[in-house]
C-alpha cells in the first residue's frame, strides 16, 4: 500500500513536472504510459494514443507547450518578410523572469564601473610631518600633522581607492537572462530578425552626388547630413525611428554605412556589433533588429544551462534544441 | 543563408525609381547616371539636360529651370555691387580658363538623379576685369544680401525630390480603418487562393505588384468567395486573371509617377463587406504557405505586421482578423472613460471635466469672477493673465536669453 | 457647590433621530500618464461607479491633474477638507482611503487618552465657587 501511494505520489509529480517545466528537457519527461497498471475496480481503459510520447500528438489529459516559435525573417532595409523559420522555445520562448534579468544587468552594471576613484590618505599627502605648533601654550586647539584628516589640505580618511568592483554570476543564470531577454522581445513583437549581410544601403545617386565638384567644396558635412536624412528616412519608413521608440540594430560585424550612419542620429537608433551586446542592451528602446547569424551567435554562446558537458553516448536521449530551420521560403 | 540579398522585383508602388531593390542594386545604376555627365565634358556653357532616369519626369526639368532663374548666393554677388548687366559667362568662362578644358562643367549643379548637389564656388569678377566703368566692388558687408551655408540644403524640397524617398516593403502610413484591413485579408486570401490553384507555389513568397485600378480592386472584392464544410475554397471568379495581375511586367514599371490608382475608401470597403459571404472567414491559413503568403500581403498592402508569437496561432480568416484589428487606444483617460464606461456618467452624482479645474474655474463656479473681473477693471489690471510680466520671465533671464 | 444646569430631555446627537453623512464632496485628481496613477485610473473605471451609486450624498468631482501625483480631497459640513495622496496604490486600496474619508467628521483627528468618552453630563456637576456657603479662611 505504501509503495503504492508512493508511486501515486511519483506519478503526480511528474505530471506536474510536465505541466509546468520550462527549461528541462521536455521529452526526457516520461509520461505515464499503458505499461503501468491499475488496480481500481472502476477503472477506465486508457486512450490507445497515450502511450504516443511523440510532441506531435501529445496525449489529449495532458498540455503541452509547443516545442518550437515560428520567426520571420525580414530583408533588411525593405522590410520584406522573406523567410519563415522555427526556432527551439528553449531558445525564444522562454518564460519571463524578472529577477534573472536583474541580476544580469546588476552583474554587467557592476563589471562594467571602471573602479579607478583615487585619494590620498594622510600617509599619502606630501608634506614634512613636523607637529604643526606647541602642544600648550598657544589656546588654540592640539594639532599634530598637516596632513591630519580633519585640516584643509590633509588626506582623506575613508577614501576611495581603486578597486576591482566586478561581482560573480552563475554561467547558466547569465545564460539564462540571455535567453530570456530575448523571449521576452520576441514575444512583444520586438525582434525582428534580418537576413544575413545586413546593411543599409545609400542611395544609387549618392556616389555620383558626392563626385560633383559642388559637394566636394561644401566639406563632409553636407554628405553627413545627406546620410543623417537618409537613415532617418529608412527608420522612419519601417516605424523604427525616434517616434517608434528607437532601435537597436544588432549585426555579426562592423557594417561601415550602418554604423556610420546611424551614430549621426543617436535619437533615432543605435548599431551594436554583436560582441558589444549585453543583456541590458537587449532590453533597452523600443525593438531590436538584429541579424539572423547575431541572433545565432548570442543564442550558441549562450546556452550552457541546455548543452551538457558530459558526452552522452545513447542517440535517443535529446542532445540539444535546434533552431533556425526553415518552414516557408 | 545567402549573404547578398537576392534582387526582388520593386514592391511595385509606382515606379522604377522608387523601387526597393534599387538600393542593392545600386552598382549599375550609378554608371548609367553617371556616363553623361563625364562624355559631355566639352561643352562649353550649362545647358539643361536631363538624366536618363528623369528625361519622364517632368519635375526635374521645370526645377533646373527654376533654379537657373533664381541664381545662387554666390552669382547674387557678383551682380549686386554693381550693374545688373552683368552675364553668367564671364565667371563662368573664368572657371573654365582657371581649371582647364577638362573640367566636368557639364554636372556642376546639376541635379545627380532625384537629387542636387550644391553649386561649385564661383568667384566675383574683379575690378579690372569688368568692362562697365560704374561698377564700384563693395567693400563693406553693408547692404549685401545674407547668404547661408548649406546646414538644411537637403530638407528643402527643389534639392530632394520625393523620388529619392526611401521605399519599404511596409506602406508609410499603416492602415487602422476595421472595413479595409477587412479589404485588404480579403484581397490577399484571394490572391493566394488563386495563385494555389493556378499552382505558382513558387510565387507564394514572392513579392507581388499592388497596381490595381479603383474598379478593378471593387471587382475582385465583390467575387463570391465561399468556404465549403470540407474546407475546400471557391473563389467565385477567374483565377487566372487575378495570378496573371501577381506577375511583374515590365511596362508597369515606366508608367508616370502621377499614375497611382486611387485607393479604396473606407465607405467603398463598408459597403463592399455587406455583400460577402459570412463563411469565408472560416477560410482555413493552417497550411504554413498559404498563412505566410497572406500575412506579407496584409503587411504590404496596410502595415500591419502579425506578430511572430501570434503566427501559430492564426488558422482561419477570423482569427487573422480578430489579432490584426486592434482597437486603438484612447487618446486621454477621459476619453476612455465616456467611450467604455457610460454607466460612471449616468450617476447624478459624478461629474467628469475633461481640463484641469483651475483656481478660475473654481471662481467662476462660485459665481465670484464676474465681480473679481469688475474690480480689476475698476483699477486698470489685466482681466486674464500676468499683464505686462511674461511667464517664465525670470527662467529666460537666467539663461541668458534676455 | 456644583452647579447644575436645566435638565435637557434629550441631548442632540448625528444618528440618533437622523444621521447626515458630514462629508458633502470629494474631488478625484488623476493624471493620465503618470504611472503612480494607475490604480487610480482602474479605481474610477471600476469601483468609482459602484462606490458613487451607494454614496448619493457625496458630490463626485473627477478632473484630472496632470503631471502630479493622484489624490482625494474631502470636503466636509463643517468647512474643512481632508486630502489624501494616493500614489501608487491599487484600486482597493484607493477604495479603503475613500471610505475612510467617507466615514470621517471632518473634525480633526484628536489624541483619545482616555478609557471612556461620552457625553452625558457628569453626576457630580461642576464645582464653582460662587455658589453655596463660602468656605471661611
Amino acid at each position: 500500500m505504501a509503495a503504492k501511494g508512493a508511486r501515486g505520489l511519483n506519478e503526480a509529480m511528474k505530471a506536474l513536472s510536465l505541466a509546468s517545466h520550462t527549461c528541462r528537457e521536455a521529452t526526457s519527461i516520461r509520461i505515464p504510459s499503458a505499461t503501468f497498471i491499475r488496480s481500481m475496480a472502476t477503472e477506465v481503459p486508457l486512450p490507445t494514443g497515450a502511450t504516443n510520447t511523440n510532441s506531435s500528438s501529445p496525449p489529449s489529459s495532458f498540455w503541452r507547450p509547443a516545442m518550437t516559435v515560428p520567426v520571420t525573417v525580414f530583408n533588411f532595409p525593405s522590410y520584406e518578410p522573406q523567410r519563415l523559420e522555427s526556432w527551439s522555445s528553449k531558445h525564444l520562448n522562454l518564460p519571463l523572469r524578472r529577477d534573472i534579468l536583474h541580476l544580469a544587468v546588476v552583474y554587467e552594471g557592476d563589471n562594467t564601473r571602471q573602479g579607478t576613484a583615487s585619494s590620498k590618505t594622510r600617509y599619502e599627502v606630501s608634506g614634512t610631518h613636523r607637529k604643526v605648533q606647541a602642544q600648550k601654550g598657544l589656546g588654540r586647539a592640539r594639532a599634530g600633522t598637516r596632513q591630519s584628516p580633519i585640516r584643509r589640505g590633509g588626506g582623506k580618511s575613508f577614501g576611495p581607492k581603486p578597486r576591482d568592483f566586478g561581482t560573480k554570476i552563475t554561467r547558466k543564470v547569465y545564460d539564462l537572462a540571455w535567453r530570456t531577454a530575448l523571449s521576452y522581445r520576441y514575444r512583444r513583437g520586438e525582434l525582428v530578425v534580418c537576413q544575413d549581410g545586413m546593411e543599409l544601403p545609400l542611395p544609387p545617386d549618392f556616389e555620383a552626388l558626392l563626385e560633383s565638384r559642388g559637394m566636394r567644396e561644401s566639406g563632409a558635412e553636407i554628405a553627413a547630413r545627406f546620410r543623417a536624412k537618409w537613415v532617418k528616412q529608412v527608420l522612419d519608413t519601417n516605424d523604427w525611428g525616434r517616434k517608434a521608440g528607437r532601435s537597436t540594430f544588432i549585426t555579426s560585424s562592423h557594417r561601415d554605412n550602418l554604423f556610420e550612419c546611424l551614430d549621426l542620429v543617436p535619437n533615432w537608433g543605435r548599431a551594436l556589433d554583436v560582441e558589444d551586446v549585453d543583456v541590458k542592451d537587449l532590453l533597452e528602446t523600443g525593438r531590436i533588429v538584429v541579424e539572423r547569424d547575431a541572433l545565432m551567435h548570442m543564442i550558441e554562446s549562450h546556452q550552457s544551462d541546455l548543452v551538457p558537458k558530459v558526452f552522452v553516448p545513447n542517440a535517443a536521449l535529446p542532445s540539444r534544441q535546434v533552431s533556425g530551420e526553415i518552414l516557408v521560403e | 543563408m545567402r549573404r547578398i540579398p537576392r534582387l526582388r522585383r520593386p514592391s511595385g508602388l509606382t515606379s522604377s525609381a522608387t523601387n526597393i531593390s534599387r538600393p542593392i542594386a545600386g552598382a549599375s545604376n550609378i554608371t548609367q547616371a553617371f556616363a553623361p555627365f563625364s562624355s559631355s565634358s566639352s561643352r562649353p556653357a550649362i545647358t539643361p539636360r536631363t538624366t536618363p532616369s528623369s528625361s519622364s519626369k517632368p519635375s526635374h526639368i521645370s526645377r533646373f529651370y527654376s533654379s537657373q532663374q533664381n541664381p545662387t548666393p554666390a552669382q547674387e554677388q557678383t551682380h549686386e555691387p554693381g550693374t545688373a548687366l552683368q552675364t553668367d559667362v564671364q565667371p563662368t568662362a573664368r572657371i573654365v580658363d582657371e581649371f582647364g578644358e577638362d573640367l566636368d562643367l557639364e554636372g556642376e549643379g546639376l541635379p545627380v538623379g532625384p537629387f542636387m548637389a550644391p553649386r561649385p564656388r564661383a568667384e566675383a569678377a574683379r575690378r579690372e576685369e569688368v568692362a562697365d566703368p560704374d561698377y564700384e566692388p563693395a567693400t563693406t558687408a553693408a547692404g549685401l544680401k545674407k547668404v547661408g551655408g548649406v546646414a538644411d540644403w537637403w530638407q528643402q524640397p527643389d534639392n530632394w525630390a520625393p523620388e529619392g524617398d526611401f521605399v519599404s516593403f511596409r506602406p508609410r502610413e499603416k492602415v487602422v480603418a476595421s472595413s479595409l484591413i477587412d479589404a485588404a485579408v480579403r484581397r490577399a486570401v484571394i490572391e493566394t487562393f488563386a495563385l494555389r490553384q493556378i499552382g505558382r507555389e513558387d510565387d507564394l513568397v514572392g513579392v507581388w505588384p499592388t497596381t490595381v485600378s479603383n474598379a478593378d480592386l471593387q471587382h475582385l472584392l465583390a467575387w463570391d468567395v465561399k468556404c465549403a464544410e470540407d474546407g475546400a475554397v471557391t473563389l467565385g471568379g477567374d483565377a487566372t486573371t487575378v495570378a496573371d495581375g501577381l506577375t511583374w511586367k515590365d511596362d508597369q514599371d515606366s508608367g508616370d509617377y502621377a499614375a497611382v490608382p486611387e485607393a479604396l475608401t473606407a465607405d467603398e470597403a463598408a459597403a463592399l463587406r455587406e455583400t460577402w459571404d459570412q463563411s469565408w472567414k472560416a477560410i482555413s491559413l493552417s497550411d504554413p504557405r498559404i498563412r505566410f503568403a497572406v500575412t506579407k500581403r496584409v503587411f504590404q498592402l496596410t502595415g500591419q505586421l502579425v506578430p511572430d508569437h501570434q503566427l501559430s496561432s492564426i488558422t482561419t480568416v477570423k482569427t487573422l482578423l480578430h489579432v490584426l484589428k486592434k482597437p486603438p487606444k484612447p487618446v486621454t483617460f477621459t476619453e476612455e472613460v465616456q467611450k467604455r464606461h457610460p454607466e460612471l456618467l449616468e450617476l447624478p452624482n459624478v461629474t467628469f471635466t475633461p481640463r484641469r479645474v483651475t483656481r478660475g474655474d473654481k471662481e467662476i463656479a462660485l459665481g465670484r469672477f464676474q465681480l473679481m473681473q469688475d474690480e480689476l477693471k475698476k483699477r486698470g489690471l489685466p482681466a486674464h493673465g500676468h499683464g505686462w510680466a511674461s511667464k517664465g520671465g525670470d527662467l529666460t533671464r537666467m539663461s541668458g536669453k534676455m | 457647590m456644583t452647579i447644575r444646569a436645566l435638565e435637557k430631555v434629550s441631548v442632540g446627537q448625528n444618528g440618533v433621530g437622523a444621521f447626515i453623512l458630514q462629508c458633502i464632496k470629494m474631488d478625484i485628481h488623476y493624471c493620465d500618464q503618470s504611472g503612480s496613477s494607475r490604480g487610480m485610473n482602474s479605481f474610477i473605471k471600476s469601483e468609482l461607479s459602484k462606490f458613487a451609486a451607494l454614496n448619493p450624498q457625496i458630490e463626485f468631482a473627477v478632473s484630472p491633474r496632470p503631471r502630479k501625483h493622484p489624490l482625494i480631497i474631502g470636503h466636509y459640513i463643517n468647512g474643512k477638507q481632508k486630502s489624501i495622496c494616493v500614489r501608487n496604490m491599487h484600486a482597493l486600496q484607493i477604495l479603503k482611503k475613500v471610505e475612510l474619508l467617507r466615514d470621517s467628521s471632518g473634525e480633526k483627528t484628536k489624541k483619545v487618552n482616555k478609557p471612556v468618552t461620552s457625553i452625558n453630563e457628569s453626576v457630580r456637576g461642576v464645582w464653582s465657587p460662587y455658589h453655596g456657603n463660602g468656605m471661611p479662611v
